[in-house]
């Protein structure tokens, strides 16, 4: 585990991968967790040691997520692109690199593969939300509805006094996100991702729904609106898909990412949407 | 020697010594203080320990061990219970069983 400095924000990052004298069988891979309650470990824990036995890996936490720094402002999706691409360059992945985004990290792996395109060279999305019109205004409601539920009939009490040290972590990031910095009016601030322009990333792309997700519809606007993508809906799971069942995401991502066509942009593959 | 005490062996000492410190390193010197860590010591039940710190706790555990150790790969190999469920001693014995 190491530091990483961009810009004067200092970030939490892991690298794995195999040995050093074991050549790579692709390009490295970089995780990109979901958004207020989640950080690198969500992907640590499943997909990253499994695909560090072929290549290398980079994790990060977020800019005010986990173990980075906090800072008050800088939540723009524009930013995060910029922390990303910040964290490449410190860490000397200066060439292409496949980008795996579950949730809110989907969103910033397509923002990366629309803004930042020399930095892709394939992008797997978990239950990515793209941010069409009206992302950010929807995002912020549910954070906010969160954090009031802090204010509910006697839970100050209970989280000064009782809460497990977890629970209170967990709170003020999210009070310190929502409440206190920038994130919200940056949402909000942030560049648009019409669904046309997404026609103009050229590199393969894999999405991940599962069938009783809330945001199912996200995955068949993304089929739609991205060229070289590939649809898979998961039986049996929810919007936390990649908690509920990693072993089967493990099964769908580990092969596609290792497969030579979806190494290298641009692609000629066909769709795949499901019927 | 109290009755039902277990007698580690000097090795297991070693690293329980070491997990100790490397435990109060990543959540703190003053919320461990109050607590006795030993080899029956739950990380979710008695340390609530977060996701993200035991990802360090694997870190620092590999800075001072070496790869073999692998913490992450470890985990990935076990299925959600046993992770709630961990005790220290069960890290413990995994670092001691990759002394080989």
């Amino acid at each position: 585990m190491a530091d990483v400095t961009v810009d004067g924000v200092r970030f939490n990052v892991v690298q794995l991968g195999p040995p050093p004298d074991v050549p790579r069988a692709g390009p490295p891979v970089v995780f990109v967790h979901g958004l207020i309650v989640d950080n690198l470990s969500s992907f640590y824990y499943t997909l990253a040691p499994v695909v560090a036995r072929q290549v290398d890996v980079l994790c990060y936490d977020l800019r005010g997520h986990g173990r980075s720094d906090r800072p008050l402002t800088g939540y723009r999706l524009e930013d995060a692109v910029a922390d990303l691409s910040g964290i490449l360059d410190a860490t000397g992945l200066t060439g292409p690199v496949q980008l795996v985004g579950n949730s809110f990290g989907g969103t910033i792996v397509l923002s990366t593969a629309l803004w930042a395109p020399q930095r892709v060279a394939a992008i797997a999305l978990i239950e990515a939300h793209p941010a069409f019109d009206g992302w950010a205004d929807g995002m912020v409601e549910d954070l906010e509805d969160l954090v009031e539920g802090f204010d509910g009939p006697g839970m100050r009490d209970y989280i000064a006094s009782e809460a497990p040290r977890k629970m209170r972590s967990m709170i003020d990031c999210c009070e310190d996100l929502v409440a206190k910095s920038s994130l919200p009016a940056d949402f909000r601030l942030s560049r648009p991702m019409p669904a046309a322009d997404l026609s103009g990333v050229r590199c393969p792309s894999l999405l991940l729904y599962g069938d009783c997700s809330d945001i199912l519809d996200r995955g068949f606007a993304l089929a739609d609106a991205l060229p070289c993508s590939e649809l898979r809906i998961i039986e049996d799971c929810t919007h936390s898909l990649l908690m509920e069942a990693p072993d089967v995401v493990a099964r769908h991502v580990v092969p596609w990412l290792a497969d030579p066509a979806h190494q290298v942009p641009p692609c000629d593959m066909g769709r795949t949407v499901p019927a | 020697m109290p009755e039902g005490v277990d007698v580690l062996d000097a090795r297991t000492q070693e690293v329980l010594d070491a997990v100790r410190t490397i435990i109060a390193n990543v959540i703190g010197e003053d919320y461990v203080q109050e607590l006795e860590i030993d080899m029956d010591t739950s990380f979710h039940e008695d340390l609530d320990i977060e996701s993200i710190e035991f990802v360090a706790l694997g870190e620092a555990l590999g800075e001072r061990y070496g790869e073999r150790v692998d913490l992450a790969g470890w985990i990935a190999s076990m299925d959600v219970d046993d992770i709630i469920d961990m005790k220290v001693g069960r890290l413990v014995e995994h670092i001691v069983s990759c002394d080989g």
